[in-house]
């Protein structure tokens, strides 16, 4: 058997799909660059599909395509990238140009490792952990406010009992009894509680600590 | 020539995973082949659904073009040509749309099919397009080829049809023939140079079709 024919017997391997894997390449070069052996290529596909399909599929034979559709088709294709990864059983040990180029040219990944991305990520944290803590300091009532801040400190606690009625004694004006303000304080207990049940209890018990003072 | 038996045998039939493979692997020669092997029957797929010839090839292109920007998502469940089939389908679809015209073929026409099924009621239907030329020589290729497969001996026909028809592998072949793999091998590809030689100058004669 001469080079030719033994040439075309390996693309009817493949044809077949019994075509041994590491002659793979040496039977694509040779349909990629002689045209009798893509014509028997081709004249083996046909001959399979009449003999499998009968005389209905025996009309692919006359196709439909223009003369010049393979070299449009070939120069479409030139301009593509392919997906590198996907076919389970693609075992390729080294990827072609064209496969790093469709990784470096899809667009970076929001998620990708790299670090102004995770710069980004960081400093965005921040902000919304600041934007909500803000939103709750602001849409607390003043009265809370003013309450949680007597809880802090025994201090404030009796200036708040003791001091406003000398600062209202400075303006001349004497709204109350100072003595009843310090009644009043110290027995705070007595007295209805709010319906924010958690800080009125927690103002009960700083009022306490500051009477027994 | 008849050298031992591949140790590597994909399933009976279908070089495609090998070719598709080698596809994603970066070889665009290896896709070539799997438009050679397949532009007649998505043309013809195509025919049946698109009423304007002129647009068949630019459907039947934008189908592979599809194809191979996909094909690393084809895993080899189904049929090479069963996938390809829905792509062109959809882009034949999608041509109509977009020229706003109504496929030939009605939706039930072109439903989906068992992945095993290759033959599709769409590419059985005729095609208001073909002329009696396309018919002709339509017939002409399948008289040639089954008469190129009459004169073949008994051994090479049986071979052939054992693998072509039956679609046994070389080594189911190799059992039923009583023979070595390699004789298989050897007698099915005499079997189709002889069917080839025949077919052959069918396909380059016809203006327009080879590439």
């Amino acid at each position: 058997m001469d080079r030719l024919s033994e040439n075309r017997a390996l693309i009817s391997d493949l044809t077949d799909g019994e075509l041994d894997e590491a002659r793979l390449d040496e039977v694509i070069s040779l349909l990629a660059e002689d045209d009798e052996a893509c014509l028997a290529w081709e004249a083996y596909h046909l001959t399979r599909d009449v003999l499998r399909h009968g005389a209905v599929i025996s009309e692919v034979a006359v196709g439909r395509v223009s003369a010049s559709f393979m070299g449009e088709l070939r120069q479409r294709l030139q301009q593509e990238t392919i997906e590198p990864l996907g076919v389970e059983a693609a075992r390729q040990p080294s990827l072609p140009q064209v496969q790093v180029a469709a990784l470096t040219e899809r667009p970076e990944a929001a998620n990708a490792p790299v670090f102004r991305w995770r710069l980004v990520a960081g400093v965005s944290s921040m902000a919304a952990v600041a934007a909500v803590g803000w939103a709750l300091v602001a849409s607390q009532p003043a009265a809370e406010r003013s309450s949680a801040l007597l809880a802090q400190s025994q201090a404030p606690a009796q200036a708040v009992a003791v001091v406003q009625p000398v600062q209202a004694d400075a303006q001349a004006v004497m709204l109350r009894d100072p003595q009843l303000d310090e009644l009043l304080a110290a027995h705070k207990q007595f007295a209805g509680s709010s319906a924010l049940q958690s800080p009125a209890g927690f103002l009960r018990n700083a009022t306490f600590e500051g009477s027994d003072r | 020539m008849t050298s031992s038996p591949p140790e590597f045998t994909p399933a009976p039939d279908d070089s495609d995973l090998l070719l598709v493979q080698r596809t994603v692997g970066g070889d665009q020669r290896a896709f070539e082949l799997l438009v050679l092997k397949y532009q007649r029957r998505v043309g013809r797929l195509v025919a049946r659904m698109v009423r304007d010839s002129d647009l068949v090839d630019d459907v039947v292109q934008e189908t592979f073009i599809r194809a191979y920007r996909a094909l690393h998502q084809f895993r080899g469940e189904a049929q090479f040509y069963t996938w390809l089939y829905r792509i062109a389908v959809n882009t034949a679809k999608k041509a109509l749309v977009d020229l706003r015209r109504n496929p030939v073929m009605s939706e039930s026409a072109y439903r989906s099919r068992d992945d095993d099924d290759e033959t599709s009621p769409v590419e059985n239907e005729l095609s208001t397009e073909e002329t009696p030329e396309t018919v002709l020589a339509a017939k002409e290729i399948g008289a040639t080829v089954n008469a190129a497969m009459e004169a073949l001996p008994e051994d090479l026909r049986q071979a052939v049809t054992l693998r072509e028809i039956e679609g046994l592998s070389y080594e189911e072949i190799a059992e039923v023939m009583n023979c070595p793999i390699g004789t298989v091998r050897s007698r099915i590809f005499r079997a189709r140079e002889a069917i080839s030689a025949k077919v052959k100058p069918l396909l380059t004669n016809q203006s327009g079709k080879r590439w």
